[in-house]
């Protein structure tokens, strides 16, 4: 990091990169209770957060997800988001429950299963 | 050398014999003494000279035995070495499919490293009983499932869970997908206040923790992000900064909580822990306004307003 000091190209926020932050963020919306509280706060509903989600598909790529510690949860997250049924429906918590049901069964290798 | 020698003995046995047989005959002859002496130092010098053959006949012996050593060595490594090169030649060579996308081995270790974060640790519990399986299939699940240690308060849930499970088979089939049947919310239950705490996500404290927080903290204290770099604080600044932000956001997570716990009211019985959830700051979500760095990009995602801030 010293060498960076000098003329760090990229913009920082608060001592942190955009796409640190951008990181983290997606990284949340793996977890269905936030997504639950996101639904609660109505944040879900504001087009600028729906376009926001559609640029965060780069996270897609790659490039970027070899970047995710949580990568299937997260890049489900961010299909199912796109969907706007499941917008509405994530306000549930009965779908909430099973998302997290889901995503705990799916999280053992298949080798354990069986 | 021994001729050399024999030379030298036989001049001194002559000269020796010559001088007394001059003396016995009365004759002394200074001549043959001189003769003597000469024969003499002839002979001193011919020892010498057989010492140093002898010195060298050895030296001669050693350094042929190291010739054989290093030959004898020589040998070997060429053996050994031809021996190598026939081994190299026959190594298979892995030929990679022209098809395969070359990953540098070094991000794949990255990458393995930051999933495991995701990966079950081997303290998890076992699966929530299938219910829409058979019950020849449930019970294949509690046999592997005992391979992977499981807390206490799992272990008799399991087989109460399968007794339920099995009467509530048939109803169970004819929910909806999407609900979770009783005894997975009972699961779901006995999870939250068994403080179980690895999710395949990152879980509420997490978040807690994380970066978007931490410049939660700073909006709440007043001050502007772009002054301030986070990065170099130390943890004790990060948890006062924190406890100075918990106490400006008290009453409006008061006011989250109770409207939170209002709705769980209604909600299912696996909801009743999840107020708990709830109760995250709104921020994280947001980017805030003074945010203008990247005007260039989209502009939609600055848009964001922090009007639910209270």
């Amino acid at each position: 990091m010293a060498s960076d000091d000098a003329s760090d190209p990229v913009p920082r926020y608060s001592g942190f990169s955009r796409f640190e932050l951008e990181l983290e963020f997606v990284q949340c919306l793996a977890n269905p209770a936030y997504l639950n509280y996101l639904a609660q706060q109505k944040i879900l509903d504001k087009p600028d957060f729906i376009n926001y989600l559609g640029y965060l598909q780069y996270f897609k790529d790659p490039k970027y997800s070899k970047f995710l510690h949580h990568p299937g949860p997260t890049l489900r997250a961010l299909e199912l988001l796109q969907q706007e049924p499941f917008r509405a429906e994530i306000l549930n918590p009965s779908l909430f429950n099973y998302m997290t049901i889901e995503g705990l069964k799916n999280a053992i290798p298949a080798d354990k299963k069986d | 050398m021994d001729a050399t020698l024999d030379a030298g003995f036989q001049r001194v046995e002559t000269a020796l014999t010559m001088l007394v047989d001059s003396i016995a005959a009365y004759n002394p002859s200074l001549q043959a003494a001189a003769e003597l002496i000469a024969a003499d130092d002839e002979l001193a010098r011919g020892i010498e000279q057989l010492a140093q053959h002898r010195e060298n006949s050895a030296r001669i012996q050693a350094l042929r035995a190291e010739r054989d050593t290093l030959e004898a060595q020589f040998k070997t490594s060429v053996a050994a070495l031809s021996d190598l090169r026939r081994e190299l030649l026959a190594t298979p060579v892995t030929k990679f499919p022209d098809h395969v996308r070359p990953v540098p081995f070094d991000e794949l270790l990255q990458f393995a490293k930051n999933i495991a974060q995701s990966t079950v640790p081997p303290t998890y519990r076992e699966n929530p009983p299938a219910t829409q399986d058979k019950e020849q299939h449930k019970e294949v699940d509690d046999g592997p499932s005992t391979v992977v240690p499981s807390n206490a308060v799992g272990t008799p849930a399991q087989p109460q869970d399968g007794a339920e499970g099995a009467a509530k088979e048939g109803e169970s089939k004819g929910d909806e997908e999407k609900v979770i049947t009783e005894e997975e919310a009972e699961w779901l239950q006995k999870l939250k206040n068994s403080n179980l705490s690895w999710f395949p996500w990152p879980d509420e404290d997490k978040i807690r923790r994380g970066n978007l927080m931490q410049i939660q903290n700073v909006l709440d204290r007043g001050r502007d992000p772009t002054d301030e770099d986070l990065t170099k604080l130390g943890e004790d600044e990060k948890d006062r900064i924190a406890a100075e932000a918990a106490a400006a956001q008290a009453q409006s997570e008061a006011q989250a909580q109770a409207q939170a716990q209002a709705e769980a009211q209604t909600a299912t019985q696996a909801a009743a822990p999840q107020p708990q959830q709830h109760a995250l700051p709104p921020k994280p979500a947001q980017k805030p306004q003074q945010f203008a760095g990247f005007d260039d990009e989209d502009s939609d995602d600055d848009d964001d307003d922090d009007d639910d801030d209270d």
